[in-house]
């Protein structure tokens, strides 16, 4: 993966971006014309081809979160650090996106827009912590010791990703457990399309990923370029 | 300029991610009480006289709002990064000139 913060964008990085673009359509196509109407919750029940890969995506954007923090703490690079910056910004906007999407969904099944059944108030627990590590790193350019107490809050936040995971398995709750082991399933042409939602998200995640860690990298070079001139006192023109 | 609207983005996103625990605070607390189940039942059948009292909760429109939602954001997110990342290149590109520029002046100046 090329993440070099300057000159031309690599192509494999345009190519993914492409991509990403194409299957997010598809997927309206899949979502809207070939899976079927949900018999009991009627069209309320599409949103589901997009809250649960979005779930999904937060996960990825965490764990890459985490990665990049467990391994800056071990090589401090630059690079590990800058993953870490674009997994927890990335799954948090995906965090946002199931937490606005669950809702106007129970509204229907449930009747309420929210409740504290155990996966829910997982997700928002993690999607607090990581909303704490994008808050921390952006005021301005972070420390050594703030990057290092980022990198803790990100390792701790990304063991809540299991609990979130088995919290509809192993607590009682409401919500649906359709495709665990405990769940009845899906009709098979909604399976394709939630498999294919699935596929499109996580080439969006990685292509959002990528993107944000040529943008930090880029930012990090601008620094590393600002204080050089700074010495040479070429910033007072600026 | 650079630093409030990050700060603004940020802020944008904490008191969105924390929405639903105000939802949630904002609505009744009946389930946390203790019911008899037979209390839960329909007791009395009331003859309506202009048509059913039922709750219908539009499907479709919570459908739309979710995906517009969806939309927005992605994009939103996806436009923001374009722009800072052409707001850096821009910047990088203009403090490397600039110290060319001082180097070949302190290389006049020796």
């Amino acid at each position: 993966m090329s993440t070099k913060p300057n000159g031309k964008p690599p192509v494999l990085w345009l190519g993914l971006g492409v991509l990403a673009l194409a299957m997010m359509m598809a997927d309206l196509y899949m979502i809207f014309l070939y899976a079927p109407m949900e018999l009991r919750m009627g069209i309320v029940q599409k949103i589901f081809y997009f809250h649960v890969p979005s779930a999904y995506g937060m996960y990825v954007g965490f764990g890459m979160a985490g990665l990049g923090s467990a391994l800056y703490l071990i090589r401090r690079t630059e690079r590990w650090d800058a993953l870490a910056v674009a997994g927890a910004e990335v799954g948090l906007l995906f965090c946002l996106i199931v937490l606005v999407t669950g809702p106007l969904w129970a509204r229907k099944a449930w009747g309420v827009w929210w409740t504290w059944d155990p996966r829910l108030t997982t997700t928002m627990l993690a999607g607090m912590i990581f909303a704490a590590y994008v808050v921390l790193r952006s005021f301005g350019d972070a420390g050594e010791a703030e990057r290092r107490f980022a990198s803790a809050l990100a390792i701790v936040g990304l063991f809540i990703l299991p609990i979130i995971h088995y919290s509809v398995q192993r607590w009682r709750g409401t919500h649906p457990t359709v495709i665990t082991n405990r769940g009845g399933g899906l009709a098979p042409e909604m399976l394709h399309a939630f498999l294919f939602s699935l596929l499109a998200f996580t080439v969006l995640a990685a292509f959002l990923i990528w993107t944000r860690v040529r943008n930090e990298l880029a930012r990090k070079a601008l620094t590393a370029l600002e204080v050089e001139a700074a010495e040479r006192g070429l910033l007072e023109d600026a | 300029m650079k630093r409030t609207l990050a700060s603004g983005l940020v802020a944008a996103a904490l008191l969105a991610t924390s929405a639903p625990a105000v939802i949630a605070l904002a609505q009744d607390d009946d389930g946390a009480e203790e019911i008899d189940p037979a209390a839960e039942r329909a007791q009395t059948f009331e003859a309506a006289e202009e048509g059913a009292q039922t709750e219908n909760i539009p499907g479709g429109l919570l459908m739309v709002a979710a995906y517009a939602v969806i939309w927005a954001l992605m994009l939103g997110y996806t436009v923001s990064l374009g722009f800072r990342q052409a707001r850096t290149a821009a910047e990088l590109a203009r403090l490397r000139e600039d110290l060319a520029a001082g180097a070949g002046g302190d290389d006049d100046e020796e």
